[in-house]
């Protein structure tokens, strides 16, 4: 197969799952309305996500703390200032996490590897405390029932209007989509993949590697925070949880489920984990066994994830012929 | 002539053990210096504290009347000086076209360059092609450099150095792990783009009969100091610097 050709089936594929995202409320489920925007609230989170693990080569075990800052912005804005226009509000999540993504970020990415890691996670777990201990103001571990926003003057939630949210959703998803792409095949993406693959050389050939590991870090926090701002309103509900690391090893459970190396994989492993996870959880209290081995298997077997495998059986067909 | 490259007194100290002692080296513009010497004599410490890599304990660095001593290398790198590796670095999961094309992109100064996709970047793209070529790696543009040769992978490091249109390059052993047969090829390419681009180079190599035919100058270090300095022909008439180098007397 030709790269011509290849590019048109690509595209065909996009098309296609784009039709299916356009028509999910075409079924008429509340219930597959509710999950299938959480799952694109995901896919946001680990497109965000992959800028550090799969393109700059950085291992966070920390980014429910962007989600979270995102989601308790949101709650703190409608419920406790009853302050509704929904796009302020979003703007303002968005913000509030890109600037403790910008403090947390230069802090972390002077460091490597285990380093890095285990920073992101104590900073994560550093909110985590904080929500309890700042309860006046949080919740405590209560968290924030969170009102239905104002859009256009219209009460705006999952539960007043499961299809509009869907949509709403299915907008920024898009958006992130296409800036997502946008960025990883930029000048500035494949600085971020030529450090992620050699720090020493990206150095060498004039790339200041500390300082772009920093910007990927702010990128991957705006992402996660938009994600949680969106999941806010959807969920109906903020608690500390969102801090907490397992909350961030969900993340990264559903990016090396779909396949960090390549675009579409985290995107396309959020969908999966999103729904599978909530089949599993309704058929068995054993769901973390099922998850965690699936874990296993995917770590074990398929260490390109889902999607990577596939893009790399095709790619191997393609070199043969 | 003029001075492209001047260190002063340079010395590094790895605890007690020195490795490179009182180093005092003038490159000038235009000329291609070979830097010999048995293992552990320094030779790749001087490079890498040249590039920045590892700060000197003493002494200073010049380049172009600058002092660039404990500068950052990216930053070094941004006022001319490019270095290749003695294991060849490149980026693994990139094609053989991106490793060139981003190291161009970062000397054009185009890498904060957040949206415009990196194809339709029309300048980078020929002067990537170019370089390809010229190190005959343009066959294999489309490659990941994971999947390259070893000899390949040498070349594409090299290449990538070229590409930052550097004033000096520092080469560590470009050709080691290459066959014999390939090694007076690529050196001789090596040779052809230095000279027509007038670019000063200090080369480390260890195939004497490679180093005698490229080079105009000849620096030989032993345990950290530079014990002879000349003409390749007064470097071979030199017993001294036979002894070291064979290990004899």
């Amino acid at each position: 197969m030709g790269l011509r050709e290849n590019l048109v089936s690509y595209k065909m594929l996009l098309i296609v799952g784009l039709i299916i995202l356009l028509a999910i409320p075409l079924l008429g489920s509340t219930y597959i309305d509710f999950l299938l925007s959480m799952a694109l609230i995901y896919a946001i989170w680990a497109l965000g996500y992959n800028f550090l693990l799969g393109y700059t080569g950085l291992l966070s075990f920390g980014h429910g703390a962007y989600f979270g800052l995102g989601a308790y912005t949101v709650a703190m804005l409608v419920t406790k200032y009853s302050f509704r226009p929904f796009l302020p509000v979003l703007a303002t999540a968005v913000l509030v996490s890109t600037f403790f993504g910008a403090i947390i970020g230069y802090l972390c990415a002077r460091h490597v590897a285990k380093y890095f890691a285990l920073l992101t996670l104590a900073f994560s777990q550093l909110f985590y405390a904080l929500t309890f201990k700042l309860y006046h103001w949080t919740g405590g571990s209560d968290g924030i029932g969170v009102k239905p926003p104002d859009l256009f003057g219209i009460k705006f939630s999952a539960i007043e209007n499961p299809v509009g949210y869907y949509y709403f959703t299915l907008i920024f998803f898009l958006l992130s989509v296409y800036t997502g792409w946008k960025i990883v095949n930029s000048p500035f993406g494949k600085a971020l993949q030529a450090i992620r693959d050699n720090p020493l050389k990206a150095e060498a050939i004039g790339i200041p590697v500390k300082r772009y590991k920093w910007y990927a870090f702010i990128i991957s926090a705006m992402y996660s925070g938009l994600a949680g701002a969106l999941y806010a309103p959807l969920f109906g509900h903020v608690v500390p949880d969102l801090f907490h690391f397992s909350f961030s090893g969900e993340v990264l459970f559903a990016t090396l489920l779909g396949g960090h190396r390549i675009f579409f994989g985290p995107i396309i492993g959020a969908i999966i984990f999103t729904i599978a996870r909530s089949y599993i959880t309704a058929a068995t209290i054993y769901w973390p066994l099922v998850l965690g081995s699936l874990l296993v298997v995917t770590a074990l077997f398929f260490p390109h994830g889902i999607i990577g495998t596939i893009y790399v059986m095709l790619r191997r067909r393609g070199l043969q012929r | 002539m003029r001075e492209v490259l001047v260190t002063k007194g340079l010395t590094k100290f790895f605890e007690d053990f020195k490795a490179v002692d009182n180093v005092n080296l003038i490159l000038y513009e235009g000329t291609i210096t070979s830097l010999v010497g048995p293992n552990g004599a320094g030779k790749t410490t001087l490079l890498n504290m040249i590039s920045g890599v590892i700060k000197p304990t003493k002494g200073k660095i010049y380049f172009m009347g600058k002092d660039i001593t404990g500068l950052p290398p990216y930053k070094i790198v941004k006022m001319g000086i490019a270095r290749g590796f003695q294991l060849p670095s490149v980026c693994n999961y990139l094609t053989t076209l991106d490793n060139v094309r981003i190291a161009i992109l970062s000397h054009m100064g185009k890498v904060r360059n957040l949206f415009s996709p990196v194809d339709k970047d029309e300048e980078a793209y020929n002067k990537a092609i170019e370089i390809l070529k010229t190190f005959g790696l343009y066959e294999k543009r489309d490659l990941l450099a994971q999947d390259l040769s070893h000899g390949d992978r040498k070349l594409l490091d090299v290449a990538m150095a070229f590409a930052l249109e550097p004033k000096l390059i520092l080469l560590d052993e470009p050709t080691s792990g290459v066959s014999t047969s390939e090694k007076g090829k690529i050196m001789s390419t090596i040779e052809r783009v230095i000279r027509e681009r007038g670019i000063t180079a200090l080369i480390v190599e260890h195939d004497m009969d490679i180093v005698f035919s490229y080079s105009d100058r000849i620096v030989v270090m032993h345990e950290g100091k530079i014990i002879a300095d000349g003409k390749p022909s007064e470097i071979k008439s030199d017993k001294r610097v036979e002894s070291v180098l064979l290990g004899v007397g």
